[in-house]
């Protein structure tokens, strides 16, 4: 078996030209089981996030969910179609956390091309997305930058 | 008796408010925590974050790690998770993140630790809003060695007394 049979054959250095936009396939609705586990688990103690009762008289009706959760998931959502032949996540810049979201919304993400230059070594170049994360009802509720160290077909496709 | 409990106990209150903040202040936050191979695979899955860095351990050993890698929105989330009572506990909406950069990478078994410097603070920008922007500038999580892993300036609201 090749590491390259392992992972997309579109999505290398090469593939990804500055201006691109691409709409990711996938949704995913956020429920307990993405907010209040992730919540816990990164010992966030914020209890907005995981106690309904104290929430459901607020403005939200319920409890919200982490805007780390939030923005981990619309992330996740585009990993695939570009970061998947990804060495390394490199950073992050300009995320915007815009809107709420309660248990039983949809997320759905989409990635904008912002620059995609060399790297100091031969066989990757870094690629800069900005990703958007967008509800059911069409309303922005995520926006931030992604810089990742993403393989050159040149030297990784017949690996 | 069951009411005499409840008439007799004191809140201890969790969270900080605005005016409890200082500029430069730096805040060793507490707990920490040790990252297991299940933290990170299951956050991954639960992200659909499709890197198989993350969740093959023979491809990250192919591509020169002792381990599978760590997701490092994992790592990001831990760090503010462990700094939100001292930061954000009752603040506002978390409105933003600027300029985090990853340092190295991190692998099960590694053990975080996060720390604040107090950065700028600003009233907020709606008309009306009794919260106010604060900017928490070098979070810094620490593999137990002192190791600075990460650096990131997150944006809270925290409400005035």
């Amino acid at each position: 078996m090749k590491l390259s049979d392992l992972t997309g054959k579109a999505n290398y250095f090469e593939d990804f030209q500055v201006g691109d936009v691409i709409r990711h396939a996938r949704g995913k609705t956020v429920e307990g089981l993405e907010n209040v586990l992730i919540t816990n688990l990164v010992m966030n103690t914020a209890q907005s996030h995981f106690n309904e009762h104290s929430m459901k008289a607020s403005q939200y009706g319920g409890r919200l969910s982490y805007g780390g959760v939030n923005f981990s998931l619309c992330m996740g959502l585009a990993m695939q179609d570009c970061g998947e032949n990804a060495l390394a996540e490199l950073g992050m810049d300009n995320i915007r956390l815009q809107n709420p979201v309660v248990h039983g919304d949809t997320l759905y993400a989409y990635s904008e091309v912002l620059s995609a230059e060399p790297s100091g070594q031969d066989d990757a170049g870094i690629v800069t997305f900005r990703h958007y994360g967008v509800n059911q009802h069409d309303k922005q509720v995520f926006q931030g930058d992604r810089r990742m160290l993403i393989k050159r077909r040149s030297h990784w496709a017949d690996r | 008796m069951a009411e005499d409990f409840r008439e007799r106990a004191k809140l201890w209150p969790k969270g900080r408010l605005y005016e409890d903040f200082a500029v430069g202040e730096v805040r060793q936050h507490h707990w920490g925590r040790t990252i297991a191979l299940s933290d990170t695979l299951l956050f991954t899955t639960l992200t659909l974050s499709f890197n198989p860095l993350y969740s093959n351990r023979v491809y990250a050993e192919a591509h020169g790690h002792p381990d599978i890698v760590v997701n490092p929105l994992l790592v990001f989330n831990t760090v503010l998770g462990m700094s939100v009572e001292d930061n954000s506990e009752i603040g506002g909406p978390f409105v933003g993140v600027g300029a985090l950069t990853y340092r190295q990478p991190v692998y099960p078994g590694d053990t975080l630790t996060a720390r604040s410097t107090q950065g700028r603070a600003a009233l907020g920008q709606q008309p009306g809003q009794r919260h106010r922007h604060l900017a928490h500038r070098g979070l810094q999580p620490a593999r137990g060695a002192g190791d600075r892993l990460r650096t990131l300036q997150p944006r809270q609201a925290a409400p005035s007394s």
